[in-house]
């Protein structure tokens, strides 16, 4: 029964941190791309991993009854551990919108338009994010994934001394923004905030609320037919 | 103008029986469209994105319009996400999104397309053409382009650089009206034998034999995805860099080269942003005037670069300023005060169009050495001009925040150096991916942009670039599917019989 139980808790931790290995993988690789079929190489690892699971506890136990417990019972659990590692994965919106609020903090009490302005700015994002290619649209959300996670929080405060365990959806807005300053500031590696900067910067601007803080008209039309 | 014979809804699955099929309405499938249906034949046009008429442009703001009218919404990316790529996807393509400048090809450029894949255009036939295209679309020289784009003159003139105000395809009406070739051809073109289908993709190529004989287009609305047949006597392909290699590549066809996706180039561009004491507000002025060709082929004889005076809207200037959230903002506070340049490299055509297991395409390109050498030196050419010109502080486009306060500061630049990732590069010029060429040993096309593989098969828009032009690309491709054009109805008995 141990091994039963300690094999399906194993199964849902290897479906979870397959999902999440798969995605660093592609980071680590530094190749911030890919071809969208994740799903075949979790498949691939599910059926592996539960052929050899079986084997072992057969192997241990001789009682086929258990074996067969396990086998459909474990898969389950397996892609419990995969759904739910793709949940948080899928968490990307909320990321965003956590940058968004921390990066445009609302500075005029008086600001009426400020919410309906970073609702805007969300949208626009959101509609980009929508209308890319899926292999890039991937990228990103491997992007956010990573940028959100403990690991990465963890280790890139520890940089600057600061011990900060915790998702970044979870960090205090200042501990938000510090947080996007310590990477954006590591050569080599500061394209990751510096895209999801860009990202964010450009819906905001593109919203016709943030123009009159900056003195922009968006008139075109003497300019006429685009330009 | 005559009324446009456009569709872009539809209720069920259809077969059109056309002499000529053309995917893609901009610059080069719009010139071929228009003297094809003048000739006489008729032409269906297929377009992936949206039909806007110059109603719909006017009752919205500039950016609301080019977030709907930009190829994924301005984010095309390469593989390694350091280059942004900008294209058109609505009905006149990228002509409807761009500046509007107009360069002939230089000398230089062509001589290198002779050498390499032995393109076969003479100097006089290129250059009767080019004055043709021109006419149509009223290229002009720019005049009264604004404070913005008269600071790149004064730095040049005070440098002893060489410099002059570039020609574009405008009126001079309401204070300066772009053209592109939804007014100068479409709109011109005989409806009873142009027609064009907006929001269909067209998704497979039907090969028989050694020709083409169909088309299936797709159109998705909210609840079904309804088909286009095509039956077609000619089929052109003129759906833009990348898009035309990808469908290539999808269907497998006219690739007995190997060519087909490769020597892409994008003249990758970065920009350079200067504060000045006093207000310059850019967003009076015309988008783009100046251009300074001191480093370019055709004072160097070797490609180089050119450098350009640019408006920049604040969406665009929040990504090319360094910072996050308030410093960022900071930056924008001092957008009125603020004029831009752009470095433009004529860069070595190295970049890839493959497939990845989705069947979509995926642009493999970073900037060589030799390429990063030369942004590098741009960046500093154009710091200079701007202090030149009395500039407070230079804003490089450097990942890495780089504000220069003094013409002393300039070594920052070198410091930075060029490795992987080291500016904000864009680029509005893909070029290449099906190369022209001589034979089907070094190219996909012939010099009349005709397949070397397929006899009814012709590719007319910058993917036949053998390498990139040095200067904005827009009349040349223009031009070049104006003279496939012509050599099209040269032929017209044999191909029709």
């Amino acid at each position: 029964m141990l091994y039963l139980v300690s094999s399906l808790l194993i199964g849902y931790g290897i479906g979870f941190f397959t999902v999440k290995i798969n995605y660093l993988l592609v980071i680590f690789l530094g190749k911030l791309w890919s071809s969208g079929n994740a799903q075949r190489r979790y498949v691939l690892v599910g059926g592996i991993v539960t052929v050899m699971y079986g084997a072992m506890i057969f192997y241990q136990t001789n009682d086929f009854v258990l074996t067969l417990v396990f086998v459909a019972v474990f898969p389950v659990l397996l892609v419990s551990g995969i759904k739910h590692a793709m949940h948080r994965f899928n968490q990307y919106i909320d990321v965003l919108n956590a940058l968004i609020q921390s990066l445009f903090p609302k500075e005029d009490p008086n600001d009426d338009q400020h919410e309906a302005l970073l609702a805007d700015t969300s949208k626009i994002s959101q509609e980009m994010l929508g209308s890319m290619r899926k292999s890039q649209l991937e990228s990103l959300k491997i992007l956010f994934f990573f940028f959100d996670s403990i690991f990465a929080v963890f280790f890139i405060s520890l940089i600057k001394g600061k011990l900060r365990f915790s998702r970044f959806i979870n960090l205090s807005k200042e501990d938000q923004v510090d947080y996007m300053h310590i990477w954006a500031a590591i050569e080599g590696l500061n394209l990751g905030p510096v895209a999801l900067k860009a990202l964010i910067g450009y819906s905001y601007y593109t919203s016709h609320l943030s123009w009159d803080k900056i003195g922009y008209r968006g008139e075109v039309l003497r300019r006429s037919y685009i330009n | 103008m005559t009324a446009l014979n456009i569709q872009t809804t539809f209720d069920a699955d259809e077969t059109k029986n056309v002499d000529v099929c053309i995917i893609g309405t901009g610059a080069g499938g719009a010139v071929v469209g228009y003297h094809l249906a003048q000739a006489g034949l008729k032409v269906l046009m297929l377009e992936k994105g949206d039909y806007y008429s110059h109603d719909d442009i006017k009752s919205e703001t500039r950016e609301e319009n080019l977030h709907k009218l930009w190829k994924n919404r301005g984010a095309q990316l390469t593989k390694l996400p350091l280059l942004a790529i900008t294209q058109g996807e609505c009905v006149g393509g990228s002509t409807i999104i761009n500046y509007g400048i107009c360069f002939r090809i230089p000398n230089e450029t062509l001589d290198i397309w002779k050498s390499e894949t032995g393109v076969e255009f003479s100097q006089d036939e290129l250059g009767k053409e080019y004055s043709e295209v021109e006419k149509q679309i009223q290229v002009r020289q720019i005049t009264d382009a604004g404070t913005s784009h008269e600071k790149l003159e004064i730095g040049c003139k005070a440098l002893g650089y060489s410099g002059s105000w570039m020609y574009k395809n405008y009126i001079t009406d309401e204070g300066g009206i772009k053209q592109n070739v939804l007014l100068s051809y479409l709109e011109k073109a005989k409806p009873e034998n142009l027609e064009i289908y907006a929001n269909c993709k067209a998704t497979k190529i039907i090969k028989n034999g050694d020709k083409i004989s169909g088309i299936q287009a797709v159109h998705t609305n909210l609840n079904e995805t309804i088909t286009i047949d095509v039956k077609s006597t000619i089929l052109v392909i003129s759906a833009g860099t990348i898009a035309s290699s990808e469908l290539l590549l999808q269907n497998k066809i006219a690739n007995s080269s190997g060519y087909v996706g490769t020597h892409l180039g994008f003249h990758p561009a970065s920009s350079v942003i200067a504060q000045f004491d006093h207000v310059i507000d850019g967003q009076n002025d015309l988008s783009m005037a100046y251009h300074c060709n001191h480093f370019g082929i055709e004072k160097t004889h070797e490609p180089g670069m050119m450098i350009e005076s640019i408006f920049i809207p604040p969406s665009t200037f929040s990504a090319a300023t360094p910072g996050i959230g308030k410093e960022n903002a900071e930056f924008l506070e001092k957008y009125d005060h603020s004029a831009v340049a752009g470095v433009m490299i004529q860069d070595e055509a190295h970049g890839t169009v493959s497939l990845n297991w989705s069947k979509d395409a995926v642009v493999d390109y970073t900037l060589s050495d030799n390429d990063g050498k030369k942004l590098l030196e741009g960046l500093k050419a154009i710091a200079k001009i701007f202090f030149a010109a009395g500039a407070k502080k230079v804003i490089t486009g450097h990942i890495q925040k780089t504000i220069l306060e003094s013409i002393d500061d300039l070594h920052i630049i070198d410091e930075r150096g060029f490795g992987l990732g080291s500016f904000r590069t864009a680029s509005a010029h893909p070029q290449g991916g099906n190369r022209m060429g001589a034979t089907k040993k070094n190219s996909v096309v012939n010099s009349n942009c005709r397949s070397h593989d397929i006899k009814n098969l012709y590719i007319c828009d910058a993917s036949v670039f053998p390498t990139p032009l040095g200067v904005n690309p827009q009349l040349t491709v223009m031009t070049i599917a104006s003279l496939a054009a012509k050599k099209i109805l040269e032929q017209k008995t044999d191909i029709f019989g």
